[in-house]
């Protein structure tokens, strides 16, 4: 495993599996481990605010485990200053007939990825939705490794990224179907602006599906804040830091509108305009 | 209102506008007739102040200040609005979330609910139809015909001081060349407003009734006057009128 390792899941090896001891120990200090863990049949809602201080590269491995039949809303809200580097690994198990609501939004770095690792059982639902942004010169990103294992189970995932003058994003979704997961439901999307000159959002939905009645969808759009765009609202009177806003602010909208409790909506909303 | 002063403008290292000289009044229409290439966009383009058109001599003066260096959207907000006849795609708006936003960054008072009503009420009397508010914003599901529409219902919205309206009527049917003229026609009466029409269909300018009319070739505004030279262009052409 190791570094080795992460170069194969940057090039899409469905079968790679972070070894989170090993890949932190060798590359990172590894910092405090935090368990999410919810008993059967229970419903639950948690806001995670990771906002690290740290000077050197951090890393942080988190465990989200949704027990048989219950139900759990994440939300993930992570912002990093330009100057700091950091990784997330997040391992989520999704149980037999359990449901996971998995929004994370995540704001600047020099370097800053979040990889999630999840496992979903028979019945089990996974609906995962989040943004990203980066106006640092930096690197954010978002990894999503999905092994859909269980019969009539569920994953939808809607990542938005936006990056800035000379800022990339990277979003990058796989999810393997496996041969027991009958019936199966995937969709992945995702959705990209880019606002700055040498701003870039690379984008790699993948659905590997060894089952047949599975059904599978996935795509990705990208599109550009342009000097026309910018041009036509200032003859309507925008100066072009506020054409930027208001495109932004529409792009953004569609996935900030599936946070469900408004407050959180509005915190996700200062976290991305702070002039609010 | 506007005064144009010797205007020379390049576009492409090509000079695109030659000495231009132009005085509109408020409760003047003025139409500028001429060819294609003729450099009737270019002297749009400068007077609403997009980069496309550089200025290498003379001067534009709007409301006695002087706007060469003065950006887009200042000019917008001060009351200078053009009307394109290219369409351009605003991703992640409706129609009417993006009229509504522009009014509120441009800290216009008037309000909102009665402008909502008033927007439904153009849409209407345009032809758009009920839904047109909602639907993404300059999409190219758009038709031609809802594009032009849809820019004079901006015009009408923010209600210029000056406005400028670009080759509009290229590609559309009769029916929606009329509906459009009514309503620049009596945009263009309202009290203190200044207008003018660049176009190359002489048809289209006769029913609009302008106050002054002028021809325009190779970049010179070369003949002024009144509606009689509407006559003179359908009898002779921009051919014969340059030569003369």
């Amino acid at each position: 495993m190791g570094i080795q390792s992460f170069l194969q899941a940057e090039k899409g090896d469905p079968d790679w599996l972070f070894s989170p001891d090993e890949y932190f120990g060798k590359q990172f200090k590894l910092s405090d481990a935090n368990t999410v863990e919810l008993k059967d049949g229970q419903a639950d809602s948690i806001v995670l605010r990771l906002n690290p201080t740290e000077k050197g590269m951090l890393a942080k491995h988190l465990k989200i485990d949704v027990r048989e039949h219950a139900d759990l809303d994440v939300i993930i809200l992570n912002e990093s200053s330009p100057k700091l580097q950091q990784v997330f690994l997040y391992d989520v198990k999704i149980r037999e007939g359990a449901s996971l609501q998995l929004g994370i939004f995540t704001k600047g770095g020099k370097f800053n990825k979040h990889i999630f690792q999840i496992e979903i059982e028979d019945g089990g639902s996974l609906a995962s939705y989040g943004y990203m942004s980066n106006e640092d010169g930096g690197d954010t990103e978002i990894i999503t490794k999905v092994f859909q294992q269980g019969a009539q189970s569920l994953c939808t995932q809607l990542i938005g990224a936006h990056a800035g003058e000379d800022s990339q994003t990277v979003y990058q979704g796989i999810v393997r179907v496996c041969p027991e997961a009958e019936i199966a439901e995937t969709s992945l999307e995702s959705v990209n602006i880019v606002t700055g000159n040498g701003g870039r959002c690379y984008s790699r939905p993948e659905v590997i599906s060894d089952n047949v009645t599975a059904k599978v969808q996935y795509g990705s759009q990208t599109q550009c804040l342009d000097s026309n765009i910018t041009f036509y609202l200032a003859s309507k009177g925008l100066a072009p830091q506020d054409s930027q806003e208001l495109v932004l602010k529409g792009f953004q909208e569609a996935i900030f509108d599936l946070i469900k409790k408004d407050e959180i909506r509005e915190e996700v909303v200062q976290l991305f305009n702070p002039q609010e | 209102m506007l005064k144009i002063k010797n205007l020379t403008a390049i576009a492409q290292e090509q000079i695109v506008l030659h000495d231009i000289n132009l005085e509109v009044k408020r409760n003047e229409i003025h139409v500028i007739l001429g060819p294609e290439k003729a450099g009737k966009t270019a002297l749009m383009y400068s007077l609403v102040g997009l980069p496309y058109i550089e200025i290498t001599e003379g001067s534009i003066h709007y409301k006695n200040k002087k706007i060469n260096n003065q950006p887009i959207h200042q000019r917008s907000q001060n009351g200078i609005i053009g009307v394109f006849s290219e369409l351009i795609e605003v991703p992640n708006q409706t129609n009417w979330s993006l009229i509504e936003a522009v009014l509120k960054y441009r800290k216009d008072t008037r309000d909102i609910t009665t402008l909502k009503e008033y927007y439904g009420e153009l849409c209407q009397s345009l032809g758009l139809g009920e839904i047109h508010g909602y639907k993404d914003a300059n999409s190219d599901s758009m038709t031609y015909q809802e594009a032009i529409k849809n820019e004079f219902l901006w015009l009408l919205m923010l209600e210029p001081s000056l406005a400028l309206i670009d080759n509009f009527d290229e590609r559309l049917e009769e029916e929606d060349t009329k509906i459009i003229i009514e309503h620049v026609a009596k945009m263009a009466q309202v009290d203190g407003r200044a207008t003018i029409i660049f176009s190359k269909d002489k048809l289209v300018l006769e029913a609009v009734k302008p106050t002054h009319v002028h021809v325009m070739v190779d970049g010179k505004l070369i003949l002024s006057g009144g509606k009689e030279l509407l006559q003179r262009i359908q009898e002779d052409g921009y051919s014969k009128l340059s030569t003369s």
